[in-house]
């Protein structure tokens, strides 16, 4: 039964078949005439080779009949098929073609050999493409059949000489060689699809473009902002080419505005990156340019605007300047110069300072761990710098220094902290250059006293007339007490008028005895700690001393004087046998020849247990100044004696010799380290502790931190404080619980 | 050889002259009881040492900033006396300066 | 210049000249000395006696311990008191107070006042808060018990025995001591 089921079932769908090819004719008449319309309708569809000559393609009448004929016989997909599986069997000739234009190219790249050949394609394309009156539905089917194929054959070489093409359809920089294409080009590609096939290619040949353009124009060219010359170039060179490149299809300007101002973005973006990037890359020295290279710091302001590159950017700068300027060999006057044009740099790119506490921050640790940085800023704050590069613009007025901002809750003004702000990053409010450097230090009272010592010594820095210094002095002092307060900076007014009131005191004694001693009288405790010297002058200048203060305790008569007898200079003037040499010397040195003047030997035991010096290898200096001045010679193992005939007898007697002032290092006990320094006030901060903790029980950690500004000069960090803690507990001083620290008894 | 001195810039302290141990000059100096300040400093209502800060000698031999002491002579609980020695206070004539202004 | 340079001590360890230098308004130049006397009573170690400033930011408001004297009935006892600065100190004397209960002949019990004629008529610019805290110790051991605040303890005084119980009896040992 089955059997018979089935073979029903084939008979039937046969004489469906056969009646439908047969159309119903007489006989198979019917099914010959399918047949030569099939034959008709292939050879009419037949993909040809385009390089023989054959006549034009006719949509004849019995084409036409043809295809109806397939057509109510339900055979036009069958018919199509076979269509495209003869165009793939002919494609072998496109392929050959591609293959010698490619060989052509690669052997001198001329991208006409690309566009020739991509022309050529098309040919074929359009050769085969099936007649428009069989549908577009068939157009449709050919064109997508064709360019997949087109694909698949394209050899790898192909894409970079297409990008190679593109590029060249580019506007050249200069206007004269310019490599003309034919804009056509681009519909050509459009029909091969090869617009969309290469999208990004095509895109990334435009973004090298500017990448090029970008890099040829601006590198190194910050004097004035090139992000508006960048962009103008885009509008003359880059938009027109995109309009091929992507509005050619539009019909109206409107629409070709529409269709740009998606990729245009995309383009901008990238300019902007670029431009970024390099900045970026050259910020460092951008900033050592500064003010010359404004132009680029604007450029970078627009450019983080549009492109987020913060992050790199103060990645870059953090790393020149570990690279470049944190380092044993850079100068701290160096550092200095770059943190303030860091700080200038910083604020135009983004006012409200958030990349700037990110960069500032190593520089500020590694300045504060540098020993001369106070007296570097202090320097410059009063114009010592003999660089002339004062940190400060002279325009600025001074300003008193501004305290680390405490947030202000009712502050109108208020804004959010920038979304890339740390959490421990300060709302940086506008403050002056001075203020950010002292800053770095958690008391300005370093500075205080810094400026002490410097202008002690300038003041004491001898001059014959001193006035005009003093004037200058004192006007540094007002301009600096404008930052630093009135009270802060007492004692150098004290220093001042000491240095003014010692010129009346000596005009005075002047009048009643005049003598060639001119003393700076000054008071003890407003001086920075001068090292007393025990130097008891001989002869002479013991006399000018003795003379000096018997005048002054007259005119004074509750005062006394103390001689610091290592500070100072005297010029002396020496007649020997056949000289004069005169000198400018520290009395030291003047004690010494005076000595020689005495008896014209001496052992320097001798000398120094007559000027009361306890150690006579400070003598070494002194004696060796005369040495070099050829009035003394050594006469043997440590004695000296003078040399009253010139021992460079040959030369004609000199009978002047002027030497300037010498630096006299009397040696001083070595300076305490700084660890010493800080055991030290450790020693004294753990007294303080142990009164708190006495007096006040048990305390928190951050209770014993506040109360610790009791002691004088405390400046530690909370965390230091656990250390040093943590340690006295491991001494058994003290115990913790639960936070509470408490002495332990 | 002969030396001859022709100028000397020179830096010299003045001290007051307290009248005690000439010889051991010491180091610190003293300090006044009352504000604990160096008597080479000046009283805390004062801001320039020296003769506008003058000291006072007292015939107990005890010396202070003048300001100092006559501020706590001003006081009730004083009762004229030295803070010192709470002996009745008379100012020694030989050691204030002549020029001095008797009061702040 | 040099050889003022290497003739300067180092900078920063010196802040003597700063004692004298920096004028203050009068509640300045009294924070000042009043800070001077912490230093110098943080740096002389007083067996017994202690003080520090209650809070930050007020140096006229003092916490301080003593500790009773060896050969005393106080021995083994430790007293907390208050200090309180009037603005024109040292001119007048500070305001002191026992705050742990201190049986004692010159000490009210309940108020903590304390009767030490340097702390009224005797008081004097040149005392301190050193040389108030070791009278106070001394007292402890030494009462004047010809003017007391506390007759019953003046009179219980020649009876040690009982006296050390009456102590006792009020003695209130400090907080974080018993914790």
């Amino acid at each position: 039964m089955t059997h018979n089921g089935l073979r029903f079932q084939v008979a039937s769908k046969w004489q469906d078949s056969f009646r439908r090819f047969n159309q119903r004719e007489p006989g198979i008449s019917g099914l010959i005439a399918f047949s030569q319309a099939w034959d008709t309708a292939t050879e009419f569809l037949k993909p040809r080779n385009i390089n023989e000559p054959l006549p034009p393609r006719e949509y004849t009448e019995a084409v036409r009949a043809a295809l109806d004929v397939i057509h109510k016989s339900r055979r036009l997909p069958t018919l199509i098929e076979t269509f495209l599986s003869q165009v793939e069997s002919q494609f072998y000739l496109i392929q050959q073609e591609i293959d010698q234009f490619m060989i052509d190219y690669a052997l001198d790249l001329d991208v006409c050999v690309i566009s020739t050949m991509i022309l050529r394609i098309h040919e074929w394309m359009k050769q085969w493409t099936p007649a428009t009156e069989l549908g577009s539905a068939f157009q449709t089917v050919y064109i997508n059949f064709f360019q997949t194929h087109l694909f698949s054959i394209l050899p790898d070489s192909f894409s970079s000489a297409f990008q190679d093409f593109v590029a060249s359809t580019l506007p050249p920089e200069e206007e004269g060689e310019a490599q003309k294409q034919d804009p056509q080009i681009w519909f050509t590609f459009d029909a091969l699809g090869l617009n969309d096939r290469f999208d990004s290619l095509i895109a990334s040949v435009g973004y090298e473009h500017i990448e090029r353009h970008v890099l040829e124009t601006c590198t190194g060219q910050w004097g004035e902002p090139m992000l508006t010359p960048t962009r103008d170039w885009m509008t003359t060179k880059i938009v027109p080419w995109m309009l091929y490149v992507y509005g050619r299809n539009a019909r109206t300007a409107e629409e070709a505005r529409a269709i740009l101002a998606g990729v245009g973005s995309r383009f901008d973006f990238h300019m902007a990156k670029t431009l970024c990037d390099l900045r970026t890359r050259e910020i460092f020295d951008i900033i050592i340019d500064f003010p010359d290279s404004t132009g680029a710091l604007q450029d970078l302001k627009e450019c983080l605007q549009r492109v987020d590159q913060r992050a790199a950017l103060v990645q870059s700068l953090r790393q020149a300047h570990r690279k470049r300027l944190l380092h044993p060999g850079a100068d701290t006057k160096l550092i200095l110069s770059q943190y303030v044009a860091t700080i200038k740099c910083l604020r135009i790119i983004d006012p409200p300072g958030v990349l700037l506490f990110k960069v500032a921050d190593p520089i500020r640790r590694y300045l504060r761990d540098r020993p001369d940085t106070i007296r570097s800023i202090v320097a410059n704050l009063v114009g010592d710098d003999d660089s002339g590069d004062a940190l400060v613009d002279e325009t600025e007025p001074p300003r008193p220094l501004q305290a680390a901002d405490i947030e202000d809750y009712s502050d109108p003004n208020w804004e959010p902290e920038p979304i890339d702000a740390g959490p421990d990053f300060r709302a940086n409010k506008p403050s002056d250059i001075i203020s950010t450097l002292v800053s770095i230090y958690d008391s300005k009272d370093f500075f205080v006293k810094e400026l002490q010592v410097l202008l002690a010594q300038r003041l004491l820095a001898a001059g014959d007339d001193q006035s005009d210094k003093v004037e200058k002095e004192r006007r540094n002092i007002e301009i600096l007490k404008i930052r630093f307060g009135e009270a802060a900076l007492q004692v150098c007014e004290v220093m001042l008028k000491d240095m003014t009131d010692s010129k009346r005191i000596d005009q005075h004694i002047q009048s009643q005895q005049a003598s060639v001693i001119h003393p700076a009288i000054i008071s003890k405790h407003f001086w920075p700690a001068l090292e007393s010297s025990e130097i008891v002058m001989p002869g002479q200048l013991k006399e000018l001393q003795d003379q000096y203060m018997a005048e002054f305790t007259k005119f004074k008569p509750d005062k006394k004087l103390r001689w610091l007898t290592h500070l100072g200079t005297v010029n002396v003037e020496l007649e020997l046998e056949d000289r004069v040499i005169e000198a400018l010397v520290s009395p030291l040195e003047a004690a010494v020849i005076e000595l020689f003047s005495e008896q014209s030997e001496w052992t320097l035991d001798g000398i120094s247990k007559r000027l009361g010096l306890p150690q006579p290898n400070i003598l070494s200096k002194a004696i060796s100044t005369w040495l070099d001045l050829g009035v003394l010679a050594p006469a043997g193992e440590g004695v000296y004696r003078v040399l009253e005939v010139s021992a460079d007898q040959g030369a004609e007697a000199k009978d002047h010799v002027s030497r300037p002032a010498t630096t006299v290092e009397v040696e001083m006990p070595p300076v305490v380290s700084v660890q010493q320094q800080q055991a030290e006030q450790m020693r004294v901060y753990w007294k303080f502790i142990e009164g708190m903790l006495t007096n006040l029980g048990a305390l928190p950690l951050d209770r014993i931190q506040t109360m610790l500004k009791f002691a004088p000069g405390y400046d530690r960090t909370i965390t230091q404080l656990a250390g040093f803690m943590e340690a006295a507990r491991r001494e058994d001083l003290v115990t913790v619980r639960d936070g509470m620290w408490k002495l332990n008894k | 050889m002969k030396v001859k001195i022709k100028q000397w810039n020179a830096v010299a302290q003045w001290r007051w002259d307290t009248g005690n141990k000439d010889a051991a000059d010491d180091e610190e100096g003293d300090v006044c009881g009352i504000c604990r300040v160096p008597f080479e400093g000046c009283c805390p209502s004062c801001k320039v040492p020296g003769d506008d800060c003058p000291l006072i000698w007292g015939e107990c031999s005890h010396v202070f900033h003048m300001h100092c002491l006559l501020k706590w002579i001003g006081t009730a609980a004083s009762k004229q006396q030295c803070p010192m020695d709470r002996r009745p206070w008379a100012t020694a004539e030989r050691r204030v300066d002549a020029n001095a202004p008797p009061t702040t | 210049m040099e050889q003022l340079t290497s003739s300067l001590a180092p900078p920063r360890s010196n802040n003597k000249s700063n004692v004298a230098g920096t004028p203050q308004p009068a509640a300045g130049s009294v924070a000042k000395r009043l800070s001077n006397e912490l230093m110098t009573l943080m740096m002389s170690s007083s067996p017994g006696i202690s003080a520090f400033p209650r809070n930050d930011g007020n140096l006229f408001d003092w916490v301080g311990t003593i500790e009773g004297p060896a050969e005393t009935i106080y021995v083994g006892l430790t007293f907390r008191i208050s200090i309180a600065f009037p603005p024109n100190y040292p001119y007048v004397a500070p305001t002191i107070k026992f705050e742990t209960p201190c049986y004692h002949p010159n000490v009210d019990i309940n108020s903590g006042a304390i009767c030490l004629d340097i702390l009224q008529d005797k008081w004097s610019a040149v005392y301190s808060v050193q040389t108030i805290l070791i009278s106070l110790q001394s007292l402890l051991g030494e009462p004047n018990n010809a003017s007391p605040l506390n007759p019953d303890a003046a009179s219980l005084w020649d009876n040690p025995e009982a006296f050390k119980m009456q102590v006792t009896k009020h003695y209130r040992p400090l907080k974080d001591e018993s914790a």
